[in-house]
């Protein structure tokens, strides 16, 4: 009977201290769950939620989701006379690394704004680990619901990554034409997750679902002092030597649309082909625009120095790319 | 006087050469004169402060005859080189730890269990509080320009979290892997931010270089000794140089010149009042009032600490006086609340030797708490990068 009683006071310590550090955890910001997983979209930020993580190792990982789930903010009124435009990419769109009023789209929609006539709205539509694949359908999406006058599309290296998230993504069937996979409805996660969604909330249980990730690297983590730094690599041109036939027909697909502006920042051996493709589209290139800025400024748009870590476009890199933007947009929507 | 001046003489070269030799630069920079080559390129020894500081109390204990010298080379090596202790203190005495060191070391069971309940609170105050109140805190002092007076206030709050939960948390994992040793190390912080007062404070927040500096320092000044004037010279020197103590740079001699300052006006307007050492017994408005008063003075000091520089310490002011909330302002203070409301529960648990919790809760109730305090800090942990605890830099 001792026993019993020790048992369950053991469990009972236990699950209150477990409630105690929920509480801070969510409300200190340290990690809390930002996705929730949508029969139509998939994975889906939650709206209206100021998302936060203390992992990202790139500037903060702070920025607030609009009503509709998007980060930055929300929908312009029905009748509104500002021209709207839409920016579809991966996570250096979300740029959850430095805060809005610091990211490419704002700096940008303020220069528009103050060098122009007409009003502006400049919206975030990046989502994290975005392959074309994937943008593709969240480029349709974008166009049924919001309808911008103009679209941004950002293509980088990272846009050529197989589909990650779990959500829905184009693929070619045997007579090459585009059909969208939805597989990830029959997943065992995706069907736990319809029972228990309501847990999805939990900052702790986010935590521990994320240790499942780190435990390949477990030794390296406890001995961390016995194993050389690692190298740091940019680009892995390893995996990208040659555009797949469904990205090639991505592209062509997007390129023939010509309301796009495509923003390209492409390192990887794959520039060549894709320049190749988007010869005669509307494109920014800013790969030169950020080669000037290592080689003349000293910068590099990648590092981040308090972090010690290559990753994202930090701060500087931003700005010069929202005014890099704003003075060549008005360019293209004049055409 | 050899010993005094080895010491001495190998912590002014190692940390302090080129701050002097810089400070100097810009004074004959004046005089269009350039002394830049004078500058070394010195790797600071991890430490150093803590360990000169602890040979210098056996030298000065030795000499005024409140230690005998000890004939043992090795416990005197291992006096100076514990390591659970030897990189961020607490500071010992020679006089408290000779002895522990000349008996056959075994942990008794008591000391055990204390010894794993210190490492685990101790790693979830320097993980979980400490290196995730740092995580904002970089970010917003490493780039100040970019962020508004709200967040900056936020940042500097949270500064005052992650300093105190680092460096007690770093104390509390040094204390309890020496009581694994069968070692007792003294306790450095005592809820310093439950203060009434600043000469509370400091006799509450890093107590064992507290002491150090009074007993070392401000005594062989003379203390109290040569009237009212020289008392508060004395402490006003005594912090200056524990500002030093922590770093070769202006903005520390400027923190121990704040808290010498708020230390005189104390003794001054307390006439020849006695401070209590005693802890509260009653909660009242006026006791919330003092806590609050006390914080606040030493929130100001911690920006000068933590500042890069007088550059940045300025724009931080600007930054006030410009005022501009955000969006991201509200939320960090937000934040900045939780970390703050985390401190105090777990200093109410541990004020007064843990009198509120003794015998509320039963055994099994607080190993079943402790072990998820491990478990999730463990799960962090796995996933965040490393943090290197704020006073190895010392």
């Amino acid at each position: 009977m001792e026993k019993l009683k020790n048992i369950f006071f053991a469990i009972l310590g236990f699950g209150l201290m477990l409630i105690v550090l929920e509480l801070f955890f969510t409300l200190g910001g340290i990690t809390n769950p930002i996705i929730r997983i949508d029969s139509k979209y998939g994975e889906q930020y939650i709206p209206d939620k100021m998302c936060n993580s203390l992992f990202v190792t790139e500037g903060f990982g702070l920025a607030k989701t609009n009503e509709n789930g998007w980060f930055g903010k929300g929908q312009p009124k029905i009748n509104s006379s500002e021209k709207t435009i839409g920016v579809i990419g991966n996570s250096f769109v979300a740029s959850r690394q430095v805060f809005s009023r610091n990211n490419f789209l704002n700096i940008s929609e303020i220069h528009l704004n103050r060098d122009s006539e007409s009003t502006y709205g400049v919206y975030n539509y990046g989502k994290e680990a975005l392959p074309l694949s994937q943008l593709l359908h969240v480029k349709e999406i974008v166009k049924e619901e919001y309808n911008p006058d103009h679209i941004l599309i950002l293509i980088n290296d990272r846009s050529f990554k197989a589909a990650s998230r779990m959500a829905p993504f184009y693929e070619l069937d045997n007579k090459e034409q585009f059909v969208l996979n939805t597989d990830f409805k029959s997943t065992i996660v995706y069907k736990v997750y319809q029972k228990v969604s309501w847990l999805s909330n939990s900052s702790i249980l986010f935590l521990a679902y994320r240790v499942k990730n780190f435990l390949p690297n477990t030794g390296r983590i406890i001995f961390d002092k016995f194993y050389p730094d690692k190298e740091v690599i940019l680009v892995n041109t390893q995996e990208k030597e040659q555009l797949s036939t469904v990205n090639s027909k991505i592209l062509h697909t997007l390129v023939a649309d010509k309301d796009i502006v495509f923003i390209t920042d492409i390192r990887g051996v794959l520039a060549a082909d894709v320049k190749e493709i988007l010869k005669d589209a509307n494109t920014i290139d800013l790969r030169p625009f950020l080669e000037e800025m290592e080689t003349i400024d000293g910068v590099n748009p990648y590092y981040w120095e308090i972090d010690k870590d290559y990753g994202h476009w930090n701060n500087e890199a931003h700005k010069k790319i929202g005014l890099e933007l704003a003075k060549k947009l008005p360019h293209f929507f004049k055409r | 006087m050899i010993s005094l001046f080895s010491n001495l003489g190998i912590l002014a070269f190692f940390k302090y050469f080129n701050f002097f030799v810089g400070s100097f630069e810009e004074i004959t920079q004046i005089f269009e004169e350039n002394l830049d080559y004078l500058h070394l390129n010195i790797i600071l020894p991890v430490g150093i402060s803590f360990y000169t500081f602890q040979t210098l109390s056996y030298t000065i204990d030795v000499y005024r005859g409140r230690l005998k010298p000890t004939n043992n080379f090795v416990d005197f090596a291992l006096f100076v080189s514990f390591f659970p202790q030897l990189v961020a203190g607490p500071i010992e005495r020679a006089s408290s730890l000779l002895p522990q060191f000349s008996t056959r070391l075994s942990p008794s069971k008591k000391q055990i269990k204390e010894g794993v309940f210190l490492i685990i609170t101790g790693l979830f105050r320097k993980v979980l509080i400490g290196d995730t109140a740092g995580k904002y805190v970089d970010q917003l002092f490493g780039n100040m320009q970019l962020y508004t007076g709200a967040e900056l206030i936020a940042g500097l709050i949270l500064f005052s979290i992650q300093i105190y939960a680092d460096f007690s948390g770093y104390s509390r994992v040094a204390r309890g892997t020496a009581k694994l040793l069968g070692v007792d190390l003294m306790v450095n912080f005592e809820q310093p931010y439950f203060s009434r007062n600043i000469t509370e404070f400091w006799r509450r927040w890093h107590i064992s270089l507290s002491s150090c500096l009074k007993d070392y320092l401000y005594i062989s000044l003379g203390g109290n000794r040569y009237g009212i004037s020289r008392t508060y010279i004395n402490l006003m020197l005594t912090m200056l140089l524990g500002g030093l103590w922590h770093g070769a740079s202006w903005n520390f001699v400027i923190w121990g010149g704040l808290h010498g300052m708020y230390l005189a006006l104390h003794k001054f307007f307390l006439g020849t009042k006695k401070v209590s050492n005693e802890a509260i017994k009653r909660v009242s408005l006026k006791t919330i009032f003092q806590i609050m008063s006390t914080y606040v003075l030493v929130l100001f000091t911690w920006l000068f600490f933590r500042a890069s520089s007088w550059e940045a310490t300025t724009l931080f002011f600007k930054k006030i006086i410009n005022w501009q909330n955000s969006e991201y302002g509200s939320y960090l203070l937000l934040v900045s609340a939780a970390f703050v409301l985390a401190v105090i529960v777990i200093d109410l648990l541990d004020y007064n030797d843990g009198v509120l919790l003794r015998g509320k809760f039963s055994k099994a109730f607080r190993y079943g708490a402790l072990t998820c305090m491990f478990i999730i800090t463990l799960a962090y942990m796995f996933q965040a990068k490393s943090s290197p605890f704020i006073y190895f830099a010392f």
